[in-house]
């Protein structure tokens, strides 16, 4: 049977999916936490060195022009140290032909030991030029009164400068720029978030717009200094330089790396739609072999209630459960199985009755065997291997309604879906700014989970069900 | 001719039972959960806050104040019924919607401001009828041409082709189709070439054109994506269905019979393999009509399509229940009396059913 399975191309491309797609599923279940979607997915801050809306890395290849990659690096000792002076250098090779969206300087558990230090931060661009950003940051709160020393700052949030957002930077960079020749205020510096475009570029005209710089090529070295006591010291200085282009799949509107939503939307669909076509199967092969069997009321009654179930406009009618149970994961399987036994209850009732009337059946009611015998030993049997098929081809149908549930933002919220990140592009101006990538691969693979299941079920059903194989 | 109606009568009879059973158990789910509840005390709450604000406005003194509007809340609490426990309330609600009478929504209004629920239906069946009910027939008259041709036509290249395309459709989910209609036929050729092929969404453009016949250029304009999109989802399965019936029907006595008899091959799919095709067919079509009024919800959302499905969906977020009432009524009328007018058109295309 399984040769006979295996020869269906069809059926083996489907079975290639769905193995791959198991095998992701097992990696991300070990590898990722379980509380990931509270934790870290749902979590902006964690997110916030991100680039935002950006398309993913391998865009580039398609693109006449190079766009900047994203850079953080991270720093855990000085680069230099003189007496009281220590210094942080990053290197930077900016290659590309469109500008960083942004830079952020990050510094975490600062300890001193007399007066606040002073923290600078200057940039030396491959031109020679030097361009101080900060000379003096202001966010270090002063002592406290009874406060003793070494005075620890930052030890839980990290001290974080935006550096188009942070006015003593937009003021340094606008004289920068005037001293460039291009005549810039600083509110046209902040609002249009010029500061990138004149710290890594040059002018082609001395209009104050973003066109009018163009990328100063080659080796970038940003310097962190901080003088003060020569005991005080930074346990990390970060600086992230927020590219156009990040990792395999981009990122969303929060910096979310799209690629770990989407793996970890593998074993979410699997899940649901593996645990709803189980659950919708058992109870309608059940419910299938009670009526094909019993005949008569029961029968009637079975199959008045399946026909209306299977017919009814069952789209509000999820929509409406799902809405009053609440957002849950199992109140999403709870009521996808509730809509989903009735074809299965049908079909298998319209195989039982066919099977009634053999003569094995005959025999052992003659000879006295119990109905549940009888249900147990001779319908079950020939029946189960169909019911498999039809489980199969129950799950991309769960899978797609929890899609569509989650795309109206009816998803389990702590669990990010395919469904979710689908529902978030489109409410977050996904189409308007042309993020193909936030839209085009939550789809995809919600549609190729589907086909694989579909597939499968396509090359089983004639190898199963022994109506079609006579023809 | 007084089984037939006999016949008819239970039919009839079997789907208003179902009808007051999908309203017994909508009902029981608003009523049990607490949820109808809930709603009932929040629009209390903010009615009388309205009614305290106006009064203190108008410089009553202030325990004539806190008098009338215990009085108020009083009243209004026994208007909204919230006094009466869940399962007293709800059968009134269930015989009103029986009668027709739907109500009137607490937040939703027809496009002239009217928010009696039967008129804010009137303003958006016609949109939802536009765009399923065009999408249909257009879809289902090319997959049923074609499905009778491949029917006839079994293990042909046509044939295969249709059945992936029939598989690839029931994964293919419709709105997700429109998504990427919008992003690829809307918004990219806006956005990398400043030309606008279709519009993104919406059924006429802003402001609409004053000129009918500019105006339905118009709507036909923000129809096409959407026709689009649900030919290539329901195209496949159409002609596999139909393509699955004649087969069916092609293999029967009948029919060997007929080409036995030396019949021309195109007197005998007419005669013989069409007529009892058609029954199955006409099913389908039916129910898919009667589905598509309410099943369109995702897909007008992402059209931003005024119709049924968009009501439902704001009626939702807006917690309005009379509305979520009155439409799951709606849906399932329309599915009941499309059942009952299947159940009389099989009488007038089989005539085995009228003689049995």
């Amino acid at each position: 049977m399984i040769r006979e399975f295996l020869k269906t191309p069809s059926g083996l491309a489907g079975v290639a999916i769905l193995v791959i797609f198991s095998l992701i599923s097992i990696v991300v279940v070990f590898t990722f936490p379980l509380d990931y979607g509270t934790r870290y997915w749902s979590n902006p801050k964690y997110w916030e060195d991100y680039p935002k809306l950006v398309p993913p890395a391998w865009y580039n290849y398609f693109v006449p022009y190079r766009l900047p990659q994203h850079f953080v690096n991270d720093k855990t000792a000085p680069t230099e140290e003189v007496e009281n002076i220590k210094r942080w250098l990053f290197e930077y090779e900016f290659d590309a032909d469109k500008f960083p969206t942004g830079i952020v300087f990050k510094y975490v558990n600062l300890t001193y030991y007399k007066d606040i230090p002073l923290i600078s931060l200057k940039v030396k661009r491959p031109d020679g030029r030097e361009l101080v950003l900060i000379d003096y940051d202001e966010g270090i709160p002063p002592l406290r009164p009874g406060e003793r020393s070494p005075y620890l700052r930052f030890i839980e949030n990290p001290r974080t400068i935006f550096l188009s957002a942070e006015p003593q930077a937009i003021r340094k960079a606008t004289a920068f720029a005037e001293e460039l020749g291009v005549a810039c205020t600083t509110s046209e510096v902040r609002d249009a978030a010029l500061l990138p475009y004149i710290v890594f570029g040059n002018p082609i005209s001395n209009k104050c717009v973003a066109e009018s710089f163009r990328p100063l090529k080659g080796k970038y070295i940003f310097e962190v200094e901080m003088i003060g006591d020569s005991r005080d010291n930074i346990g990390l200085v970060r600086l992230v330089i927020q590219g156009a282009v990040y990792g395999a799949m981009g990122t969303d509107y929060l910096g979310r790396d799209l690629a770990q939503g989407l793996l970890f939307g593998f074993p979410v669909a699997l899940f649901i739609g593996g645990v709803v076509a189980l659950l919708a199967t058992l109870i309608g092969l059940s419910l299938g072999i009670l009526s094909g069997y019993m005949g008569g009321k029961v029968d009637e009654g079975i199959q008045r209630f399946a026909d209306v179930m299977n017919n009814l406009p069952i789209l509000p009618l999820l929509i409406l459960f799902v809405f009053v149970l609440g957002r849950s994961i199992f109140n999403i399987i709870f009521v996808l199985v509730l809509f989903g036994w009735a074809s299965t209850t049908i079909i298998v009732r319209s195989m039982v009755l066919s099977i009634k009337t053999s003569q094995f059946v005959e025999a052992a009611k003659l000879a006295g065997a119990s109905i549940w015998w009888i249900m147990r030993k001779h319908i079950l049997p020939p029946v189960l291997p169909y019911a498999f098929a039809l489980m199969i081809f129950n799950v991309p149908g769960a899978i797609l309604s929890e899609a569509s549930l989650s795309f109206l933002g009816l998803g389990d919220p702590s669990i990010p879906t395919w469904g979710q990140i689908l529902q978030q592009a489109f409410d977050n101006g996904a189409l308007k700014n042309f993020a193909w990538w936030w839209i085009l691969p939550p789809g995809f693979l919600i549609v190729l989970t589907a086909v694989g299941f579909v597939l499968v079920f396509f090359a089983l059903e004639p190898i199963v069900n022994p109506r079609l194989k006579r023809q | 001719m007084a089984s037939l109606a006999k016949t008819l009568m239970i039919k009839a009879l079997t789907l208003i039972i179902v009808l007051i059973g999908v309203l017994l158990l909508l009902a029981f789910i608003m009523g049990a959960t607490g949820l109808s509840d809930k709603m009932l005390k929040s629009i209390l709450t903010v009615e009388v806050q309205e009614y305290k604000q106006q009064l203190i406005r108008q410089g009553r003194d202030p325990v004539a104040v806190e008098k009338a509007i215990e009085e108020y809340m009083k009243e209004r609490a026994a208007a909204l019924g919230i006094n009466r426990s869940w399962y007293e309330r709800l059968p009134q609600l269930i015989y009103r919607l029986l009668v027709l009478d739907l109500g009137t929504s607490r937040t939703l209004q027809s496009s002239w401001g009217s928010n009696k629920i039967s008129d804010i239906i009137l303003d958006r069946l016609p949109n939802t009828i536009i765009l399923t009910t065009t999408g249909i027939i257009f879809t289902a008259l090319i997959g049923i041409w074609l499905g009778l041709y491949i029917g006839s036509n079994i293990g042909s290249r046509a044939d295969r082709v249709i059945s992936v395309l029939s598989a690839i459709s029931y994964a293919l989910p419709l709105w997700f189709v429109g998504l990427v209609l919008i992003l690829t036929l809307a918004y990219g050729p806006r956005i990398l070439w400043g030309v606008q092929i279709f519009p993104p969404g919406g059924m006429v453009s802003t402001p609409p054109p004053e000129e009918p016949l500019a105006y339905f250029l118009d709507v036909l304009w923000h129809l096409s994506l959407p026709l689009i999109a649900s030919f290539i989802v329901f195209f496949g399965s159409w002609a596999y269905g139909i393509r699955n019936i004649v087969f069916s029907v092609s293999q029967e006595d009948f029919v060997n019979f007929a080409r036995a008899k030396g019949l021309p091959e195109n007197l005998v799919r007419r005669r013989y393999i069409l007529r009892p095709s058609l029954p199955p067919i006409l099913t389908s079509l039916i129910l898919s009509l009667a589905n598509s009024i309410g099943g369109y919800i995702i897909t007008e959302r992402v059209f931003n399509w005024p119709g049924m499905g968009a009501l439902y969906y704001s009626a939702i977020t807006a917690l309005d229940e009379p509305v979520i009432f009155a439409l799951t009524y709606v849906f399932t009328l329309v599915y009941i009396v499309a059942r009952f007018v299947l159940e009389v058109l099989y009488v007038i295309v089989d005539p085995r059913i009228r003689l049995a």
